[in-house]
């Protein structure tokens, strides 16, 4: 199925980015983007009913892929319900730095993200899809496009409308993504329903992640029996995952869910034997021994502390220390608030402030309970989940590098070898 | 990829993408773990740090510098804290949640079949005018910004007459009386 190699594209948040060939979504990756030959791969798919596809859908328990893992069936038999005039919107804005997983899908492989919207827009009845794109990765509007005016041309019926973000990390966020479609600021607002039952122009509307229609097109295309024949039990199939997506040398690829984690860090070249931040900006340190022990499901990376997330995984060096990196995580993603909500826009900072404190060490007691006030004070208190998946992060940190956090409090950072503690020496 | 003014520059160096690939990338398997058929990356790849020094990097480390950070003998944050730590503790759910842990849940209504109802507040719409606090000071506390803390617990205490007031006193109508989740 997989012929190997990798396609090297521009998705990536500082640069290039490296798709590699993969079982499923990825088994194209190195054909090129064009329709014929992705219909060698992917025939085109039979329409299906939406009964059929909630149930198809609720059997091999196919999740969001934009971090919250909602089961996808549940999503869809909501929209179904909630009335007659629906939308259906593909969200690949991918805000958050680490991951590139949209964009390489779209960029290399985008007609089975389109194969999947379209079965879902069929389904639900719906003409016209919406593709939201991200504001920073400019190549990928121009791929969409392309991608589309190619159906079109092959006779293609549904229509598309394409929206890139403004950017920035909460740009993403399904609430922001809506409001952007109406014609307002690219910034979330509070949900007073989801979207399932009132999105776009308070209509019911489907809105997911980029890679979940693509994986809706290949359960779609493979049958139920084929698609669980790889995963778990409990987590059937594949999942994207971007190991250091934030920096030079970004990798997508795709794996099996029950993959060692540390398989997969080993098979990109990075070390085992340090932390990794799992699950991006918002997500959670994992030690180095459960980066050993852990496999990448959602049930094991839960019980280790983490979330798989948008299956960001971050690999740290080794001597670099994870509280000056929360500290700077955490000062951006303050500096990433839309500042709308006042507990987000004066306690992220003031979080960041305090982080920035116990980094530099030295500060004692005072710092650390300030760090616990604004964890404590933060969650819940906004329109989206940003606070929420800032303190996340930092509680964490907390949870994971106790010793670290109390030699930094009452003392000063023991990683003599941090670089930048040298220069400062 | 660097920026010349960029202190971390030293940190990531810029590989390239190219260096670090798997030359091949076989079909996975099932189970366990991922077969790996083509010579490994050579570069000496010892981990990755984090918040790379490329441009467009959204973190702007410069005014935390290790130098900056070290010349100053308390940071903001420190000064922050340690005043802080002088006053009262500022409200939060979980002292709120001590206040009367033994309220009944006179919110939910004499009905008993009407459903729950919580406050719910419209944080962009939300200016910290405190009316919330002054209305139903058992119930809503405020940080140290202005900005209310609901404690749902509390609400359990509250009379529905007395909730509906404070949202209908809310200048910004950013209180809202909703149905809880079920």
């Amino acid at each position: 199925m997989t012929e190997g190699g990798h396609a090297v594209v521009p998705g990536g948040f500082h640069g290039q980015v490296a798709v590699v060939a993969g079982p499923r979504l990825l088994s194209g990756v190195t054909d090129g983007p064009g329709l014929a030959i992705h219909r060698r791969r992917w025939p085109l798919p039979p329409p299906i009913s939406a009964d059929d596809l909630v149930a198809l859908t609720g059997r091999v328990d196919v999740r969001g892929r934009g971090g919250a893992a909602f089961p996808f069936s549940r999503k869809l038999a909501t929209a179904v319900d909630a009335g007659n005039k629906r939308f259906v919107v593909v969200n690949a804005s991918e805000g958050e730095p680490g991951s590139a997983k949209d964009s390489g899908l779209l960029l290399t492989v985008p007609h089975l993200v389109l194969d999947g919207a379209e079965l879902v827009a069929e389904a639900l009845q719906v003409d016209m899809i919406h593709i939201v794109v991200p504001g920073e990765r400019t190549e990928v509007r121009p791929a969409v496009e392309a991608a589309i005016a190619e159906r079109q041309d092959d006779g293609g019926t549904i229509s598309y409308v394409v929206h890139q973000t403004n950017g920035g990390f909460v740009g993403g966020q399904a609430r922001a993504v809506i409001e952007l479609m109406s014609g307002r600021e690219n910034l979330p607002v509070t949900s007073w329903a989801p979207e399932a039952i009132s999105g776009f122009k308070n209509k019911p509307t489907l809105l997911s992640n980029a890679e979940t229609y693509a994986q809706v097109a290949a359960l779609v295309g493979l049958g139920p029996s084929e698609y669980a024949r790889v995963g778990t039990a409990e987590e059937p199939g594949t999942t994207l995952l971007t190991v250091a997506g934030d920096g030079p040398g970004a990798v997508v690829l795709e794996v099996p869910f029950g993959v060692k984690l540390a398989d997969v860090l080993d098979h990109c070249g990075h070390s085992v034997d340090a932390p990794v931040l799992m699950g991006g900006y918002h997500g959670a340190w994992l030690s180095s021994t459960d980066v050993i022990q852990r496999r990448v499901t959602r049930a094991d990376l839960t019980a280790a502390g983490a979330t798989l997330g948008a299956g960001v995984v971050l690999p740290v060096d080794r001597e670099a220390c994870p509280i000056d990196l929360t500290a700077r995580i955490v000062a951006y993603l303050a500096g990433q608030s839309a500042r709308r909500c006042g507990p987000c826009r004066n306690g992220l900072p003031a979080l960041a402030e305090a982080l920035d404190a116990l980094a530099v060490g030295g500060g004692g007691t005072p710092v650390l309970e300030r760090v616990r006030q604004m964890t404590g004070l933060l969650p819940g208190r906004g329109s989206c989940a940003h606070p929420d998946g800032t303190v996340r992060l930092v509680n964490s940190m907390l949870r994971m590098f106790p010793d670290e956090v109390n030699a930094h409090a009452y003392d000063a950072c023991p990683r003599v070898n941090d670089p930048r503690k040298a220069v400062a020496r | 990829m660097s920026t010349p003014n960029d202190p971390f520059a030293d940190e990531a160096p810029d590989t390239g993408a190219m260096t670090i690939l798997p030359n091949g990338a076989p079909a996975l398997p099932a189970t366990g773990s991922i077969p790996v058929t083509g010579p490994m990356p050579t570069s000496p790849q010892t981990g990755h740090v984090i918040l790379p020094a490329t441009t467009g990097i959204p973190i702007a480390p410069a005014p935390s510098t290790s130098a900056h950070r070290l010349a100053r003998p308390e940071s903001p944050a420190a000064a922050a804290a340690r005043a802080n730590a002088e006053r009262p503790p500022a409200p939060t759910p979980q002292n709120l949640r001590q206040s009367d842990p033994a309220k009944p849940s006179a919110l939910r209504g004499a009905n008993a079949k009407r459903p729950g109802k919580i406050l719910r507040v419209d944080w962009p719409a939300c200016k910290a005018h405190g009316l919330c606090h002054e209305l139903l000071p058992e119930a809503v506390g405020l940080d140290e910004w202005g900005f209310p803390i609901v404690d749902r617990e509390s609400l359990r205490g509250l009379r529905l007459d007395d909730a509906k007031r404070a949202v209908a006193a809310c200048p910004t109508l950013a209180l809202r009386l909703v149905d809880a989740p079920s």
